[in-house]
């Protein structure tokens, strides 16, 4: 076994202004705000098949603010994770980069070389992955696993205060500090996930990417753990991209939502208005199939299955399955469009 | 139909059988064949209802208690009984992949119960209702057929499985986590199969899910349940819209609602249990519940409180 270093990636801090992209970055027509933390602009990540290239995320935009929780939707297979691994540089083969930019602080994350990535990860830019199991140790005390990570980023103390940084961090994220004495197995899906909160947020980062942080625990323990998310990106202004298929999840905690079909960005737009008027058509059956507890309504499923990503249909991808689809969807793909501050793709809009 | 009586597992493990895990303590309940009904057993990680689901099947010998079909108990049938039991009984799992046989393609799923339980008269007859089973199910038979299970993913192997059950059409599905893997909408379709198959068909289900909201959606019953005891049953309604139990109420306050007008205003904490040997001699939530007394350290019994509601809680006897 070898430590999985699954868990954090970081970028820079204080760097030396990298003009050329700096300037690019600013330039780009209706960059929104300048608190923008990250804009990932037309990515493309593809993996490469014996059957031919699967075009898992495509021409993907986004930008995510400061100290603001971003949602990102979509059912297995749409490429919610292939994008988070893309933004992070943690895309294996025969999964890669088929062009564009993410841009972290004005900084394209693609073009750092392995040693200016090392050197930031931990600090800027962490990762909170889906299976908290994996991505600890199973033969260091909790206590070790924090202490490497800080050496590795150089951060060289004594050991009683490494154990004083822990300590604090162990009880912000609702530990008792003695877990810092335990092995991963003898904690509680739960308390491991808080372990790995606590470890993405050690270094005081600016964005962590959450990977479905709440999929695999249990109601109650997921309710902490949303109740966690929320309380740190108050307490140390961290963004979050917060990427989960659980649309209670993101009700409860972003601030905007980006919603994925296919590899493809259908709609962005603040929590409330995805949910209250959904622009696209498959957000809005999206919606409609979650069942509320306590609201008697019938669910409607959608119709079909999602398409193959090797061989997607052209024009909309959602098309074959969309009860709006006209003429056009079938020829041509939709744009995204902006309609007041909000996002969609889709020929009702033009 | 199906009664259940004083159900118990225990597990153990270790030299001399050491260490004993209690995984269903005493459990009763029963299933009546009147009309169809969708039975849900409600539950964490670690509650029993999976093993529930095993005893009910018969694939795990009770340590006491029994599981009754019609008057009979399972472990005491003949072998013309239990073949009529296991035809009209069926299973679909949370991840089926462990029960496909890895070697053969996935039609000899759909086949073997054609063949053994004599479903259809000729072979294009069956080869329809394949079809139509696969499609009840949001699978394209072309897809599909003629593959291996590796080469399905998580969510289609689960819809086989109820494909395979859809064509048999037995009396009673036991499901377990049937849509745990699959996406919601799709996971929408599936649950309004279930409903369709409930009252065109006459089939009933138990429905085991650790998912409240499709819980309520589908069923008439629900039994919650917490390390391997009842809290709560009763009529579906009952439990989800006035709980009386506490972990049931705190359950329900837990699952975030799909709706950002209606966010959580309160925090709550709960303390989480470690995994540890769970001294079980009292009331089972007792280390977890907000309004614990004195006379929790004893076992609550099953209290019946109004018409098809009961609670185990000391508050209410």
């Amino acid at each position: 076994m070898y430590f999985i270093f699954f868990v954090i990636i970081i970028l820079l801090k204080v760097f030396k202004a990298d003009f050329l992209i700096f300037l690019e970055a600013g330039g780009i027509k209706g960059l929104p705000h300048d608190d923008t933390l990250l804009y990932v602009q037309e990515l493309k990540a593809y993996y490469k098949t014996p059957n031919g290239l699967v075009k898992a995320v495509d021409n993907v935009s986004f930008t995510v603010r400061r100290n603001e929780i971003f949602g990102i939707a979509g059912e297995s297979g749409c490429g919610k994770s292939t994008l988070a691994m893309a933004i992070l540089r943690l895309l294996k083969p025969p999964g890669f980069i088929n062009g564009g930019k993410v841009l972290f602080k004005g900084k394209n994350v693609l073009k750092l070389s392995p040693k200016e990535l090392r050197e930031i990860r931990w600090k800027s830019l962490s990762y909170i992955p889906q299976s908290s199991m994996n991505a600890l140790n199973p033969v260091l005390r909790i206590k070790d696993q924090f202490i490497d990570m800080f050496k590795e980023r150089g951060i060289k103390k004594e050991e009683k205060e490494y154990e004083e940084m822990i300590k604090e961090l162990l009880i912000n994220v609702g530990l008792a500090p003695e877990v810092m004495n335990m092995y991963p197995h003898e904690l509680s899906g739960g308390m491991r996930q808080r372990t790995i909160i606590a470890m993405a947020i050690a270094l005081r980062p600016e964005l962590i990417i959450a990977d479905e942080p709440t999929t695999a625990l249990d109601v109650v323990i997921q309710r902490g753990i949303i109740q966690l998310l929320s309380e740190i990106r108050r307490k140390y202004n961290i963004a979050i991209i917060l990427i989960t298929h659980d649309m209670a999840v993101h009700a409860e905690l972003a601030d905007r939502i980006g919603i994925m079909y296919a590899g493809k960005i259908v709609e962005i737009g603040s929590t409330y208005e995805i949910f209250k008027k959904p622009l696209h058509p498959y957000t809005d059956a999206l919606i409609n199939s979650i069942p509320i507890l306590g609201v008697k309504k019938t669910l409607k499923g959608i119709k079909g299955l999602p398409p193959d990503l090797k061989n997607p249909p052209p024009g909309c991808r959602f098309h074959p399955r969309c009860p709006m689809a006209m003429d056009i969807c079938k020829l041509q793909e939709p744009p995204l469009i902006s309609i007041n501050n909000r996002k969609v793709a889709c020929f009702l809009y033009r | 139909m199906i009664e259940v009586r004083n159900l118990t597992k225990v597990f153990t493990s270790g030299f001399l059988k050491k260490t004993r895990i209690v995984a269903v303590d005493n459990v009763s309940f029963k299933l009546y064949d009147k009309a169809p009904t969708i039975l849900t057993l409600a539950g964490e990680s670690g509650s029993g209802k999976t093993t529930i689901a095993k005893l009910i099947l018969g694939f795990i010998k009770p340590t006491k208690g029994e599981v009754l079909y019609k008057g009979k108990n399972i472990w005491k049938m003949s072998n013309a009984e239990w073949k009529e039991y296991r035809k009209n009984v069926q299973a679909v799992f949370q991840d089926p992949y462990s029960s496909f046989n890895p070697l053969k393609k996935i039609d000899d799923v759909l086949w073997t119960p054609i063949k053994k339980f004599k479903i259809t008269q000729s072979k294009d007859e069956a080869l329809e209702l394949i079809n139509k089973s696969l499609e009840a199910v949001g699978l394209r038979p072309n897809e599909v057929l003629g593959k291996y299970p590796h080469e399905l993913s998580g969510g289609q192997r689960q819809r086989l499985m109820l494909a395979r059950a859809f064509l048999i059409k037995p009396s009673l599905i036991v499901a377990d986590e049937p849509v745990s893997m699959i996406d919601a909408s799709l996971r929408a379709n599936i649950l309004n199969l279930m409903l369709d198959l409930k009252r065109k068909l006459g089939v009933s289900f138990i429905y085991i899910t650790h998912d409240l909201s499709t819980a309520h959606y589908v069923s008439d019953q629900i039994i919650i349940l917490y390390r391997g005891s009842i809290m709560e049953m009763g009529a579906a309604d009952k439990v989800i819209y006035s709980p009386k139990h506490p972990y049931t109420k705190i359950l329900i306050e837990s699952i975030p609602v799909p709706d950002p007008s209606r966010r959580w205003r309160k925090k709550i904490v709960i303390p989480e249990t470690r995994l540890e040997q769970i001294k079980s001699s009292g009331c089972k939530f007792y280390n977890r519940c907000p309004v614990k007394t004195a006379k929790c350290i004893t076992p609550p019994p099953l209290i019946k409180i109004e018409e098809n509601h009961w609670v185990a809680c000391h508050r209410y006897s």
